[in-house]
């Protein structure tokens, strides 16, 4: 009777245990401000704005559907991206799994908070159409970029990727592609294979581009098909200018070329002068740091979701800082009384 | 927190747990065996989640949402590896400490191994006192990494790809064989069929594998085909042992030589 006892108090643990497992939404992410949250529910629900404090739904961030979109875009993920005043967030849907053209398109929107006379937050669409649609369409005027003569039963597929909002959350940095999709062919009729970069400016509510994004989206890099890195990085951009703070940015190849090539001297060096006995303890030293450094370089750009060259010249970015600050402790080492 | 490899399963399991523990119950009263409560906790040893670094303020947290916990630890349970799911599939592997909630070291395997990846796999070998690992990196043909980590300290001191050593014992035979340059000779499928440690006065894992040089048998190609034992000890760095056997050789268009 007592086995049977404890058999029933087990079971109804365990259901009740189970039922806390179900599967709830999942935090997709927090605002800087610490306000409000984005959640959402796999596989397809949308994703939702929740009040930090009690959890209450204050909007659902919808991407609205285009005339032009075709496929099933129901098992992409959404990316929510919070500007650091929390003020906007950028939501993309990711779907590798798809086929094309649905696998190039990344249907995205940006949202603006606003508050009501009573206080309450709302969340409202910053363009009244797609916003990876009217992105391009501001690239196309600018730069020519589309095809005039598709063939009639050509579907335009547009993509707008996030790379970053600047600090003072007047610009959102996007990589924005279109090509063409002939369904009758079952091929591109305009290859959707490059991107080009824009910023979205809060501010006045239009698109634009600086003289930094319009240098890197005319050069001829940005078309190449090269593996080669220090070609391709050329043409790459990683980081939103502030309003006031426009300007060329360094290249990251070129600056961990230039530090990397310090430390090899000043390690060289280092080795030569110590004792014989301490040489072993400084290159397992070496190699235990090379290996936290490329780490951390790659959990950077992972942190950023950056892809393709842009992720290169992040990891780049990351190596030359880190390798920076181990070149002065290296040199202080050659300096100082531990070397004979 | 990244879940374990299996959360289908996993949630499936807590789902009908009830049943799982009544009918197991009555199983282990029917042999006699419930004194051993041991056996049921084994089942649920195993790590299940890891968190990683924080997010960048506002974006959405890749280690989050993008990365799986695979399902072989270290036998300590206290290392193990976190793979991309399709959402960030160019994305590399990493060796991870789920004690502290720390990412060690990415693995150093030319192609990192994604979720659902075409004739991918991995596997893990670790060593019995966890210092090492040997990671198993599958491709289409022939591994893409088989990748010696070791670790002292709870940090990754050294990674160490295997292949080149295991090539380079295949090549001369088959250059001998074929009587070609050792340069243009090379396995064109190898298979591992064996990672064992062994512990004594130093480390060694023994790995066996096979080795062809014509996968498809096409009949205008040379085959050749033979088995490798190799030892490699972990303080040395090197192979210190190695066998051929079952060496054969059919020479393009002939009957076996």
């Amino acid at each position: 009777m007592r086995l049977l006892l404890a058999l029933l108090i087990i079971s109804l643990e365990c259901l009740s245990h189970a039922a806390e497992e179900k599967e709830g939404p999942i935090r997709l992410a927090t605002a800087p401000s610490g306000e409000y949250a984005v959640d959402w529910t796999a596989p397809d629900g949308p994703p939702r704005v929740v009040s930090k404090p009690d959890g209450a739904v204050i909007a659902e961030l919808k991407i609205p559907e285009s005339e032009q979109s075709s496929g099933d875009h129901s098992m992409a993920t959404p990316l929510p991206f919070i500007s650091p005043d929390s003020n906007w967030v950028f939501v993309m849907n990711v779907d590798n799994d798809a086929p094309p053209p649905e696998s190039f398109s990344r249907p995205s929107a940006l949202f603006r908070r606003t508050r009501s006379s009573d206080g309450t937050i709302h969340f409202e669409a910053a363009t009244p159409d797609r916003f990876d649609k009217a992105a391009w369409e501001f690239l196309d005027k600018e730069l020519k970029l589309g095809r005039p003569d598709l063939p009639p039963d050509a579907k335009r597929v547009y993509s707008a990727s996030f790379i970053d909002w600047s600090r003072d959350s007047a610009r959102l940095l996007l990589s924005v592609g279109g090509g063409a999709w002939s369904p009758s062919k079952s091929e591109w009729v305009e290859a959707a294979a490059y991107t080009w970069y824009c910023y979205f400016n809060t501010r006045s509510g239009k698109f634009e581009l600086t003289d930094r994004l319009r240098t890197a989206d005319t050069r001829p890099e940005r078309k190449s098909n090269t593996s080669d890195d220090a070609f391709a990085l050329l043409a790459v951009v990683t980081n939103a200018e502030s309003i006031g703070e426009e300007g060329p940015q360094s290249s990251p190849k070129e600056r961990f070329d230039v530090v990397d090539k310090r430390l090899n001297d000043v390690y060289d060096k280092l080795i030569a002068k110590i004792e014989p006995a301490k040489r072993e303890s400084i290159r397992n030293e070496q190699r235990a740091w090379l290996i936290s450094r490329d780490t951390e370089a790659e959990i950077a750009a992972l942190q950023m979701w950056s892809s393709g060259r842009e992720a290169t010249a992040r990891i780049l970015e990351s190596k030359a800082i880190s390798t920076e600050a181990r070149v002065a402790e290296l040199e202080k080492l050659l300096s100082g009384s531990q070397v004979k | 927190m990244i879940r374990n490899r299996c959360p289908h399963y996993f949630t499936f399991a807590k789902k009908h747990f009830a049943v799982w523990v009544t009918l197991g119950l009555c199983l282990l009263i029917g042999e006699g065996i419930l004194d051993e409560p041991c056996r049921l906790a084994a089942a649920t040893d195993e790590p299940e989640e890891f968190h990683g670094p924080p997010p960048h303020p506002g974006y959405p947290d890749p280690f989050e949402i993008g990365y799986i916990l695979f399902d072989t630890f270290s036998p300590n349970k206290q290392f193990g590896i976190i793979y991309p799911n399709r959402l960030l599939e160019e994305s590399p592997d990493f060796i991870v400490d789920l004690k502290h909630s720390r990412i060690l070291a990415l693995l150093e395997t030319g192609e990192p191994y994604f979720e659902g990846k075409n004739h991918g796999d991995l596997a893990a070998h670790w060593a019995p006192n966890s210092s090492a690992a040997v990671i198993e990196n599958s491709g289409k043909w022939e591994p893409i990494g088989l990748l010696l980590v070791e670790l002292k300290d709870g940090k990754v001191i050294l990674q160490t790809d295997l292949l080149d050593s295991l090539n380079k014992i295949f090549s001369p035979a088959i250059a001998k064989a074929q009587h070609s340059r050792v340069e243009d000779s090379a396995v064109g499928e190898l298979d591992i069929t064996g990672v064992k440690w062994k512990t004594g006065k130093s480390l060694q894992v023994e790995i066996k594998c096979e080795g062809s040089t014509n996968p498809k048998g096409f009949e205008e190609e040379s085959s050749w085909y033979g088995e490798l034992t190799a030892v490699w000890d972990v303080a040395q760095r090197k192979l210190v042992r190695h066998q051929l056997a079952r060496v054969s050789f059919h020479a393009a268009g002939r009957k076996e030589q």
